[in-house]
């Protein structure tokens, strides 16, 4: 390039200099070691850490005998894994910009198509599932179309797509239950194999949580996905593939949602026409929750897979002091407002509604924003 | 509601002209971090137009919001009202002394009228079956204080802006909770384009004969010395003075504003284009696109050009034009003699076209991003390591490299983008461009809402950059960006390139080719040296 010599010397001494300094951890300025932890450790920061806290706190008061087991935090684990698993799938149209309503009847349908195909066919476990993960794809891919090539509104287009999905789902499975061989114990290995007691979904979540955390955080396109989420228009003009990462979202979503559909079946031993539906909102608020954590008012499966725990702590803290059933939906529709509510506050404009609110109750820094235009 | 004006000429009535409309006394705001007001004392008249100047962080905005009983300042402290001893720190009792805000982004309803819009403050006479030949008298009445008149039964979507900001301002009149003393209007003129700005004035002007004050806060000079009867400046939070229109002098303004002296825009060390045999990097050829209409030029290589045109015109279109933003109808844009087709931004930039937009608009940055995150944003292939992961270490140096050739401030690269001020927004902005390593920037609406400071250091940036062999594109509404940077300017007029000027540049005669409504030949209409 003709152009920035002396700019391009400039950069290389004090890249060098920064380089050196990254090396040694000193990554964010002069800030010191000290107020670095303390913000990390900012209710701010990790709010859901001392709420599930106080949810354990309050349950083990509540009924202390049972409650504060090796086999709660086990059954917790393990039963939520899935509900993790769907949320985790949420994370990622989400950070696109994008919402995916689809995800509870792309579950059911994984279920159900795995144990039609199962029980209808030869086909072997391994060969069904794969090919029930391809129509999860083909699913995905249809509802990549609707938004990026009909420019559909998501919210308005995966809702619609869901409806069709679950009229397939109702056409494969007259709305009954199928088991079949998909409770022959072969194929539910994939849920119920485990590792002392910790069974092979809380592995998939695992990992999953690390391949979208390298991808959002540590790569280049994870960089333009939150892009397009956060501004779309800046996103297109810097050269980001706006259209191609909306798509990929949303068939990624689809894709997980299905293993997390084919999971639940495994676990179930049947495939069941409603089993998706009520993951659905447990899932948003997960994700929604998890947005509000460690990164600032981004959607991060770190945050999501904490806010799923506090989800199942409480939960299941709910059923075992006593509550009725009723209770654990009532707390994740809590969870989902309040979790939104604190997404609103972050992101909002500087001088905003919301930040005014938040300065009277913090320390005045924000007082005078600095953005504004003085 | 007539108090007398200025010069009396409505004597009579209750209002006294010689009580100030607002006396503020040793008023002093802390803030847990800095000062933001240290002990300003200042008094604006009966119908006067008083220009609050400062640059970002000059305590303007604290003060308005003292003004407003939105910040509490420290003890000790008065602000009287016409006469009258005002609380503070109370939004009510503000508005009942009769202080009025008008910000900048309006807060109209554009998909309603202006009388449904005047409502919104003033109320509804009955609480159901309205009354919309009352509600009709009473907009008919508030729009009259400013001699305006307008369809005010259109949406104001498709009004003209000044007639939306005609609205903002004549529902701030509204005499709900008592008679009105003061308006601030708080960058007024930002939304507007250039005639328009004039219709405003003569609206301000309008509204002054009442004998209400009007607070300008403004970013723009020149527009200080059309409409302001006296300026006050702010900076580091510490009144610098209040100086009346006859004695204002641009330097003298400019010196208090930024407390040195500046290099005023004929000391700017000015670009010398190349020869014409330097070689052409940017060529255009018939390019029609939105509004543009078969609009061919070239840019060689180390050329500074400016584009200058009215809202309207396509200037502002060309530069989206130019790096994919908007599809490309017919023509070509060629780099280094490689015709770009089809254009997207994505092929725009690995051709070595940066676009760099205002802050202010839409697609200029991701706001909820750090600044490093924006700085790299348009060059992350570069980045890419095994496994298609980020190289981290190498991305933070390069963001703090262009921090510090930028002298972005706050240093950390970590920093919210968002709570960067106007011109430490804009110089991230550009640092993404140049991070890119472009043989070709373009800028649109470089300077807007970026203070007189940022601005000598960003001409000077485009000087030394355009020095060093990188073209550059200056398309702006502010003729001062181009005149002061660019020896060769593009006038737009109705979607094509009305004339080509080279030399020393005039402002003036610049405006008078972008408003003319007959084509100019382009020859005829070359500047002085050619």
């Amino acid at each position: 390039m003709p152009t920035t010599h002396s700019d391009a010397q400039a950069l290389k001494a004090t890249a060098a200099a920064s380089a050196a300094a990254a090396d040694e951890g000193l990554m964010t300025g002069g800030e010191s070691t000290g107020s670095r932890w303390a913000r990390r450790l900012s209710p701010r920061n990790i709010g859901a850490v001392y709420v599930w806290i106080l949810i354990i706190i309050l349950f083990t008061v509540i009924t202390p005998d049972v409650f504060p087991t090796v086999q709660t935090a086990k059954s917790i684990v393990n039963q939520y894994a899935i509900t993790g698993i769907v949320a985790l799938s949420l994370v990622i149209p989400l950070a696109a910009g994008v919402f995916d309503l689809s995800i509870g009847f792309v579950m059911s349908f994984a279920g159900i198509f795995v144990a039609y195909l199962l029980d209808t066919t030869s086909m072997a476990p391994v060969e069904a599932a794969l090919l029930t993960m391809l129509a999860c794809v083909a699913i995905g891919l249809v509802n990549a179309f609707i938004v990026v090539v009909m420019r559909v509104n998501s919210f308005i287009g995966t809702l619609g797509s869901g409806a069709i999905i679950g009229s397939l789902v109702t056409a494969i499975s007259n709305d009954t239950p199928i088991a079949g061989r998909v409770g022959d114990g072969h194929f539910g290995k994939i849920a119920s194999t485990g590792i002392s007691d910790i069974t092979l979904p809380v592995f998939y979540l695992l990992i999953l949580m690390l391949v979208i955390a390298y991808w959002l955080e540590r790569t280049s396109s994870g960089r333009q996905l939150y892009a397009t989420g956060f501004d779309l228009e800046t996103a297109r003009l810097t050269g980001a593939p706006v259209s191609r990462l909306t798509a990929i979202s949303l068939v990624t979503s689809a894709t997980i949602a299905g293993f997390a559909g084919l999971v639940l079946a495994a676990r179930v031993s049947s495939g069941s026409p409603n089993a998706g539906a009520q993951y659905l909102i447990p899932a948003f608020s997960a994700a929604f929750l998890g947005a509000t954590q460690l990164r600032g008012g981004r959607f991060n499966p770190w945050g999501t897979v904490i806010a799923v725990l506090l989800l199942g702590t409480g939960d299941v803290g709910l059923l075992v002091s006593g509550g009725p059933t009723w209770t654990p939906p009532l707390f994740e529709g809590v969870v989902l407002i309040a979790a939104v509510a604190l997404t609103v506050q972050r992101t909002s404009k500087p001088g905003g509604w919301a930040q005014r609110w938040r300065a009277r109750f913090t320390s005045g820094k924000r007082g005078d924003a600095p953005a504004s235009s003085s | 509601m007539s108090t007398p004006g200025p010069d009396g000429q409505e004597a009579g009535t209750a209002v006294d002209a010689a009580v100030p409309a607002i006396s503020v006394e040793h008023v002093s705001k802390t803030f847990p971090a800095q000062k933001a007001l240290d002990d300003v004392s200042l008094t604006v008249g009966r119908g006067e137009v008083h220009a609050l100047l400062g640059e970002n962080g000059s305590g303007k905005s604290t003060l308005i919001r003292v003004l407003a009983g939105y910040h509490l300042p420290d003890p000790g402290g008065s602000v009287t009202v016409a006469g009258e001893e005002l609380t503070l720190g109370s939004a009510a009792a503000s508005d009942a002394a009769g202080l009025r805000f008008v910000h900048q982004h309006l807060a109209v309803i554009q998909d309603f009228n202006a009388v449904e819009n005047m409502a919104l403050a003033t109320g509804y006479t009955r609480p159901a079956f309205i009354d919309w030949k009352a509600q009709a008298i009473e907009t008919r009445r508030l729009l009259s204080l400013l001699g305006v008149e307008m369809d005010i039964w259109r949406p104001l979507s498709s009004c003209k802006p000044v007639e939306r900001s005609a609205v903002a301002i004549a529902r701030a009149m509204n005499t709900q909770s008592g008679d009105v003393t003061a308006v601030v209007l708080d960058e007024p003129t930002s939304s507007l384009p250039e005639p328009e700005v004039h219709q405003l004035f003569t609206l301000i002007r309008e509204l002054t004969t009442t004998g209400i004050a009007v607070i300008y806060v403004s970013h723009r000079l020149d527009e200080t010395f059309e409409i302001a009867d006296r300026v006050s400046v702010l900076r580091d939070g510490i009144h610098r003075g209040t100086v009346e229109r006859s004695e204002l002098t641009r330097a003298g303004l400019i010196e208090m504003i930024v407390g040195r002296r500046l290099v005023d825009r004929h000391e700017v060390p000015r670009h010398v284009n190349p020869d014409q045999d330097a070689e052409v990097v940017l060529d255009v050829r018939g390019l029609t696109a939105g509004r543009l209409n078969d609009v061919s030029f070239d840019v060689r290589a180390g050329e500074l050009v400016g584009v200058v045109g009215l809202a309207g015109s396509g200037r502002d279109e060309l530069s989206l034009a130019l790096t994919g933003g908007i599809p490309v109808e017919a023509g070509t844009v060629s780099v280094h003699g490689e015709a770009l087709h089809p254009l997207s931004p994505q092929r725009a930039l690995e051709a070595g076209v940066a676009l760099a937009r205002s802050n202010t608009q839409a697609g200029s940055a991701v706001k909820d991003f750090r600044v490093r995150e924006n700085l790299t944003m348009a060059s992350l292939p570069r980045y890419r390591g095994a496994f298609r992961s980020l190289r981290s270490r190498r991305e933070r140096g390069d963001a703090h490299a262009l921090i510090e050739t930028l002298d972005i401030r706050p240093t950390d690269p970590d920093q919210l983008y968002q709570l960067l001020s106007g011109g430490n927004q804009q110089k991230v902005i550009l640092g993404r461009c140049l991070n890119a390593k472009p043989s070709v920037l373009v800028l649109d609406e470089p300077t807007a809402g970026v203070d007189v400071g940022a601005r000598q250091a960003l001409y000077t940036l485009l000087a030394r950059q355009a020095s060093e062999g990188l073209s550059v594109l200056v398309c702006s509404s502010d003729l001062e960006d181009v005149v002061t940077t660019c020896s060769r300017v593009l006038v737009m007029r109705d979607g094509r390139v009305a004339a080509e000027l080279t030399g020393e540049l005039d402002e003036r005669e610049l405006m008078s080719i972008a408003a003319q409504d007959t084509e100019v030949p382009v020859s005829a209409a070359a500047g002085s040296e050619g």
